[in-house]
């Protein structure tokens, strides 16, 4: 009797010995930790979110110019006047280059 | 070869170095049988337009039968110096109007086109006219710049002081001013009124039509705005002396306008360049062309009043052709670069 308890109970402990090495070597901790937490009645605070006003952008215009072409058109000018027509062009083109 | 083209609400004026061509941008749609109305209109050599099944008269005989026939409607592509955006058949008749004034470029011409500086009394901006304008030149083949109305002004009468001074283009649809120094824009508006603005106060104010008084602005021998003439004009009762005190009475009402508007303009801009010395106004454009404008205009000056120094007020020489001869000389200037 007294040795079958000596036996059961060095295999008992045989088994948690290797339990315990095996736990040590694979088992790996999660990392979370059980807080227990605590509930305040402590009211709310509203706080201002900070807002970023955008700025503008220009976009160009997307132009989608019909050019609506008249099916027949004889329009002659009002009035044509030949001859060499005076401008202030030599004076404007020495005023550009200095 | 370079062409210069002024867009005006009352008139389109093309100019290069040998010709100079002009077109009233104005047009009447006519009733009746398209076929019947074409036929007709060939016959006497008038130039229309036909676009979804409607004929438009186009030009000065438009303008001509607007007179004769006080319910024709005169209709106009443009408004206030600006496409005229109640009038939904403007787009096919200024094609075809500019298609003729500049025909098509040869070897990639330039064509220089004035547009109005931003106005100041109305909502409107001036892209989409800008735009619209180019669209129908480039199609023409050309390579297409554009300028500002009242610096074409100064490209033709501030060259002498180094364009230096304020240019004023006065239209029929608005007024464009330009204070320029050394070629440079310090500062540039329009103002909505012009001479249709003194044609509808007056055709108001003595119930003649519109179209008659444009007639009598343009065309009567005995209108002189100059001060000697115009007082003899009171002892007159005709319906005529009433409407040229009226027309005289509006001029003097827009150049004090325009005026007004340029000294808070100028008061308002930062950056404005200081004149130590006096520069002079230069005058063009169709409104201004009527007899004795500049008494006109001078009585309405006041240089105490002026936040610039004025040496002398100018009214250029041929001022209709004026700003499509700045343009001409802008459009020359760019295609000689372009050779070099």
């Amino acid at each position: 009797m007294a040795e079958q308890f000596v036996f059961y109970s060095l295999f008992l402990w045989q088994i948690g010995f290797i339990i315990g090495i095996l736990l040590k070597l694979f088992y790996k901790p999660s990392g979370k930790k059980f807080v227990s937490t605590v509930v305040s009645n402590k009211p709310t605070v509203e706080v201002e979110t900070p807002k970023s006003k955008p700025s503008h952008i220009d976009v160009e215009m997307k132009k989608n110019i019909s050019l609506h072409k008249a099916k027949v058109s004889s329009v002659k000018s009002d009035e044509v006047i030949k001859g060499k027509v005076s401008t202030q062009k030599e004076k404007l083109k020495q005023l550009r280059r200095g | 070869m370079a062409k210069g083209l002024d867009c005006g609400t009352s008139f389109y004026i093309a100019a290069t170095e040998d010709t100079i061509k002009k077109q009233r941008n104005a047009f009447l749609t006519v009733d009746g049988e398209v076929g019947q109305v074409k036929r007709m209109l060939k016959r006497q050599g008038i130039p229309f337009v036909e676009k979804a099944g409607k004929i438009h008269i186009v030009g000065q005989h438009a303008f001509n039968y607007a007179q004769i026939f006080s319910t024709a409607e005169l209709k106009r592509p443009m408004k206030s110096g600006l496409l005229n955006p109640t009038e939904k058949d403007a787009l096919p008749v200024l094609n075809a109007i500019i298609g003729e004034l500049i025909g098509k470029a040869k070897d990639g011409e330039t064509c220089v086109y004035c547009v109005p500086s931003k106005p100041i009394d109305v909502q409107r901006e001036v892209s989409y006219h800008e735009d619209v304008l180019r669209t129908i030149i480039e199609q023409y083949g050309y390579s297409v710049k554009k300028i500002e109305e009242a610096v074409a002004i100064g490209y033709e009468g501030l060259v002498d002081t180094q364009l230096t001074g304020v240019a004023i283009s006065m239209g029929a649809g608005m007024c464009n001013i330009a204070v320029m120094y050394q070629g440079m824009t310090a500062l540039s508006f329009s103002v909505s009124r012009g001479g249709d603005w003194v044609d509808e106060n007056v055709s108001m104010d003595t119930g003649v039509s519109k179209a008659k008084v444009t007639n009598i602005k343009e065309s009567s021998d005995t209108l002189d705005l100059s001060a000697a003439n115009y007082q003899n004009i009171y002892d007159e009762d005709t319906d005529e002396a009433n409407v040229l005190i009226a027309i005289r009475s509006y001029y003097g009402a827009l150049v004090n306008y325009l005026l007004t508007n340029l000294k808070v303009q100028f008061e308002g801009v930062e950056n404005v360049p200081n004149f130590p010395n006096p520069v002079p106004i230069v005058i063009g454009g169709g409104t201004s062309l009527v007899k004795g404008f500049l008494d006109v205009f001078n009585e309405q000056f006041d240089q105490n009043e002026f936040p610039i120094p004025i040496s002398e007020i100018i009214h250029i020489e041929d001022a209709h052709t004026a700003v499509a001869r700045g343009c001409l000389s802008e459009a020359q200037l760019i295609e000689e670069d372009d050779e070099d």
